[in-house]
């Protein structure tokens, strides 16, 4: 077995795994937060449709939803793929990576807003009533005081979302996308060893260890505000 | 409460027909078989590393049923004329001494590993059995054997990673491999192959509306291929040059559906499938 061709694969597979895990969170993360305050508007229409999209995302599998993604633009637009991926001067692959990347923004970002939102309503309605006694603004408490204990109460519920989004990667092989577990599967059929998956899992390792120790990091930061 | 949970439904009705409409409203693009050859490749049953004696029972009874229920149930799946046994086909084992046949027996079970594809191995619809030609003619197979050497082994499906099914089979999970499994030089290095049972060929497929557009190999590399991961497709499409770029599916029919919604321009799978997808798609 070809230790180094195998590894420079599962490097390249890794790229794509690290760029769809850095898309995903850095969108989903403010669309996470702007379904919170859609669920938990007072205006009625929108509480019940961020609701139910909440509910619709997070009741369907992810590769199910990968795959709508990908059907929208023949069945909803009448578009062929490969059409789109050239009026949008990109290449298929760079498209359906796109569709992968729409699919994990939009079902994290409901996970992540049920996080924001048990966070944000267990903040207690005194603090509001307190800081409207002072004189502050509403966005003026909700920045201030609200905001920061809300950033501490999710961080530990988070740090468990986002290291199993760092797994879901691999479900972008739907959309022929090659991550770093599909490259894996790839390597254990070229080299005939089932050694590949086991480097995928120690990949998977470092990298969750990484997280798993900037999250702890950012506990202890957060440790000298106690309630 | 109860007004709530009422909004929701009505939202998710609006919402379910709106996707509908726009779903069902268009006709689904159809897809033609291209007129390209690109040669044929067997189908061939697999047994572990050096399980011959196994093998060579399979291959006894292939043979043995070959001008009897082998065409009864090829002609069932419309795969008669792909069929390449016939009664006077030499077994290419004899006489192996290895314990697999007598394992077996004694097990009384043997255990056959496949994935879901039709018309190999799939569940039919209306009648809600397991069904399928390699299903079909495995219980063939052993109903022959049974008859003939008076044992009493009953047969077991298992579904199985193709990905891994070399290093699975090797380490005894199952005793064959039966699954439209093409046989290439280098499966037969790694596991005991049985004689071809069936004819393949590898067909590039596209929509029908390309079909003028993409006429021979050189037309197909300025496309954008797709095909079944790992799959003999994908080794046509390596070898030839297909596609400027390709991108690869979990099975065949993900491939398929893509070529469908335009995700891809051409796709290169089983004759046997493209047939059987073009005339039972809906």
């Amino acid at each position: 077995m070809n230790v180094s061709f195998v590894l420079e694969t599962l490097f390249q597979g890794f790229g794509k795994t690290v760029l769809l895990f850095v898309v995903t969170l850095v969108l989903a993360l403010p669309l996470g937060l702007i379904f919170a305050f859609g669920s938990m508007s007072k205006f009625k229409p929108i509480k019940y449709l961020v609701k139910t999209i909440v509910w619709i995302i997070r009741s369907t599998p992810l590769m199910l939803q990968i795959l709508l993604v990908s059907f929208v633009p023949y069945y909803v637009f009448g578009t062929y793929t490969v059409n789109l991926a050239d009026a949008l001067k990109v290449e298929i692959d760079q498209l359906m990576f796109i569709f992968v990347a729409i699919a994990f923004v939009i079902n994290y970002a409901c996970y992540f807003s049920e996080i924001y939102r048990g966070a944000i309503q267990s903040i207690p309605r005194g603090q509001y009533e307190a800081g409207k006694v002072l004189g502050l603004k509403k966005g003026q408490i909700f920045f201030r005081i609200v905001l920061f204990q809300v950033f501490r109460k999710i961080l530990a519920p988070m740090s468990n979302e986002i290291i199993t989004l760092v797994k879901d990667t691999a479900l972008a092989s739907v959309l022929g996308v090659v991550d770093l577990f599909t490259a894996a599967q790839n390597m254990v059929k070229t080299v005939i060893s089932l050694a590949p998956l086991l480097y995928a899992g120690v990949f998977y390792l470092v990298f969750n260890g990484i997280l798993t120790l900037l999250f702890g990091f950012l506990e202890k930061k957060m440790a000298f505000y106690k309630e | 409460m109860k007004k709530s949970v009422l909004i929701i439904l009505a939202l998710v009705l609006v919402i379910a027909s709106v996707a509908c409409l726009a779903a069902c409203n268009k006709t689904k693009a159809t897809a033609t078989i291209l007129n390209i050859d690109f040669g044929s490749e067997e189908y061939g049953i697999a047994a572990a590393t050096g399980n011959k004696a196994l093998i060579e029972k399979i291959n006894e009874a292939l043979i043995g049923i070959a001008d009897d229920a082998m065409l009864t149930v090829a002609d069932k799946f419309g795969l008669k004329s792909e069929l390449l046994i016939k009664s006077d086909t030499e077994n290419p084992i004899s006489g192996a001494t290895d314990d697999s046949w007598k394992n077996i027996v004694e097990k009384g079970k043997i255990i056959i590993g496949y994935t879901v594809f039709a018309p190999i191995a799939y569940t039919d619809e209306s009648t809600k059995q397991f069904t399928g030609f390699d299903t079909e003619l495995a219980r063939e197979v052993i109903k022959w054997l049974n008859n003939k050497y008076e044992t009493n082994i009953t047969i077991e499906f298992t579904e199985i990673d193709w990905d891994l099914k070399v290093v699975n089979i090797n380490k005894g999970d199952f005793d064959l491999i039966w699954n439209g499994m093409t046989i290439t030089d280098e499966i037969k290095t790694q596991l005991t192959v049985s004689l071809p049972y069936l004819n393949n060929r590898q067909v590039a497929v596209v929509r029908s509306e390309d079909k003028d557009k993409y006429t021979d190999i050189e037309s197909l590399k300025s496309a954008v291929a797709g095909c079944e991961k790992g799959s003999a497709g994908n080794d046509v499409i390596d070898a030839q040059g297909i596609g400027k770029k390709t991108l690869t599916f979990a099975d065949q029919l993900s491939a398929y559906n893509q070529l469908l919604v335009g995700g891809v321009d051409v796709i290169v799978i089983d004759s046997i499938m493209a047939g059987y997808y073009i005339a039972n798609g809906k």
